[in-house]
């Protein structure tokens, strides 16, 4: 919260046992116990409000629909790259005003071509984003990259835990150990079996193990679309389509 | 610490009483690892790594997010991970801290025969003094849940020491301090047991773990560890947790009765050689040689 809400509209604090910031008449500026985060010298009368971020400087419980791209109702959109359309509406699948780049890398994959297993990305509790690959005690925790399969689908693919396995998507490709786990189990989606996977995000570029060529340089999100979001601009890393084949 | 035998009420390989045994009598310290409350991410690893003062080493990537196969000479505390499938069909990522238990009747310290290279404080931590240490490796016959390492550099055992550093100076554990979701508790023994049997009671009553319980084996006197389990009836699916450890017989019997009859087999054979030299005299050497040796 931002501290000038901690005043009334006179500047005088709400609270008088747990002040933060304040108006003082004699300095002409904001005082008190904590930076304000304003303009420190404009007077109360001023009006200037706490929520500065906003034109109207006040917090908003309805944002107009001209603060957002689309809205202004909760929605479902499938992700750009999905096995299967919208149930709720197949003519719209995905969501129309996202921003797509237009590169040659930008290259969406379709279940049609072969993208048939749906890939996500996340962190582990034992990284903190990239930046752990430098800190040998994240690094002996764990040591390589590996992209975690079910077990039917190791079955299906002839291949063990610690093998290495090849992904690919529309974008590009990526190879780590595979770690079978019962802990994904595979979907029935339209009757049809789909296999989902997991990739952690952490492992190449630069790193102990990258720079001791115990590790690839290749990144997880090399295999990623960029497809943003259009109001939080956070990029559609979590859902997306890949083939998977013995390396 | 090796010095402060007020401190200590046991001690390995050693003939006679322990010195100022039961001057002190502080309640014994206990570690509580509720495992149903565990994420997995390893920061009682990397606390107990930087407060020993290990360096990092080299590790394989083995189909599981468990570090290593077992704890190290120089890695103490390993979280052990395990898939495991519940009758109904539910899985289960089991996740144990693995370090010593330290027992209060210690098999490593009962199979010991150097002379105070294992001692037990009076607040229950067993800790290993490696400048008595002779490496033999008994310890690790004597114990029950594979825990004493050895380094083939210095020819010595190591294991967890429950930070006696620490707790000796009023600090918690490492692993205690750093871990984030507070599924490690640190106290007294009779607090730690209350604690974690309210957990367990409320396990079995809230939520759907019938069999949640607390494990602090008495087949060796209880653990100055103790855990919290999901299902306390099938400890083995935590990487191995003995369901009812016990110091080996074969370790009871060659440190009890064999030990003692071997003491007499050889006063018997002393005796027997002395009988025999004043019955039968000193052994006389011959006067012949043999063939070809000069005079």
């Amino acid at each position: 919260m931002y501290n000038r809400a901690s005043c009334d509209p006179d500047g005088k604090p709400w609270d008088a046992d747990r002040k933060q910031v304040w108006w003082s008449e004699s300095a002409q500026s904001w005082v008190g116990n904590d930076v304000p985060d304003f303009k420190a010298d404009s007077p109360p009368k001023e009006h200037m409000g706490p929520f500065i971020m906003n034109a109207e400087g006040v917090g908003r419980i309805f944002g107009p629909l001209a603060a957002f791209a689309d809205g202004p109702f909760p929605e479902h959109y499938e992700p750009f790259e999905s096995p299967v359309q919208n149930p709720l509406h197949p003519k719209q699948s995905n969501n129309p005003v996202v921003k797509k780049l237009k590169s040659p890398f930008d290259k969406l994959g379709t279940t049609a071509d072969g993208f048939d297993v749906i890939c996500t990305t996340y962190r582990l509790t034992e990284h903190y984003h990239y930046w752990t690959k430098n800190n040998p005690v994240n690094v002996e925790l764990i040591p390589e990259a590996f992209i975690e399969i079910p077990v039917e689908l190791a079955d299906k693919l002839g291949v063990k835990g610690g093998e290495k396995i090849k992904l690919t998507s529309a974008c590009s490709f990526y190879i780590a150990k595979a770690f079978v786990t019962k802990r994904i189990k595979p979907m029935t989606i339209d009757g049809k079996q789909v296999f989902q996977i997991g990739l952690p995000i952490h492992q190449g570029y630069r790193g102990i193990q990258e720079d001791r060529a115990r590790n690839a340089r290749t990144i997880a999100n090399r295999l990623t679309p960029t497809v943003v979001d259009p109001n939080a601009f956070t990029p559609e890393f979590k859902g997306f389509l890949v083939k998977i084949e013995k390396a | 610490m090796s010095q402060a035998t007020l401190q200590i009420v046991k001690i390995s390989g050693h003939a006679g009483t322990v010195p100022g045994a039961g001057v002190e009598r502080g309640e014994q310290v206990c570690k509580l690892v509720d495992t149903t409350t565990c994420i997995g991410c390893k920061a009682c690893e990397v606390a107990c790594l930087e407060w020993n003062g290990y360096q990092f080493s080299d590790t394989t990537f083995d189909n599981t997010y468990q570090t290593m196969p077992q704890t190290a000479w120089n890695y103490w505390n390993l979280i052990k991970c395990n898939e495991h499938e519940r009758e109904d069909g539910t899985l289960q990522l089991l996740m144990r801290k693995d370090q010593c238990m330290h027992c209060a009747d210690p098999g490593c310290l009962a199979a010991c025969p150097a002379d105070g290279a294992i001692v037990q404080y009076a607040n229950g931590i067993v800790d290993f003094q490696q400048q008595n240490c002779i490496g033999c490796g008994y310890c690790v016959s004597g114990c029950p849940f594979d825990i004493p390492k050895f380094n083939p550099a210095t020819k010595k055992m190591f294991k967890c020491t429950l930070c006696a550093d620490r707790v000796t100076v009023g600090l918690e554990p490492a692993c205690i301090k750093a871990c984030p979701t507070g599924c490690l508790h640190f106290g007294a023994k009779e607090d730690m047991k209350v604690i974690a049997e309210d957990r367990a009671q409320q396990l079995r009553e809230h939520f759907d773990f019938k069999d949640a319980g607390v494990y602090d084996p008495a087949g060796v006197g209880g653990t100055g560890v103790i855990y919290v389990l999901h299902d306390v009836k099938n400890p083995e699916a935590y990487g191995g947790l003995p369901r009812d450890p016990h110091v080996p017989w074969v370790v009871r019997i060659w440190k009890g009765p064999a030990k003692w009859l071997g003491n007499l087999a050889m006063l018997g054979g002393i005796l027997g050689v002395t009988l025999h030299y004043l019955r039968f005299g000193p052994k006389e050497v011959g006067p012949e040689r043999h063939k070809g040796e000069q005079p």
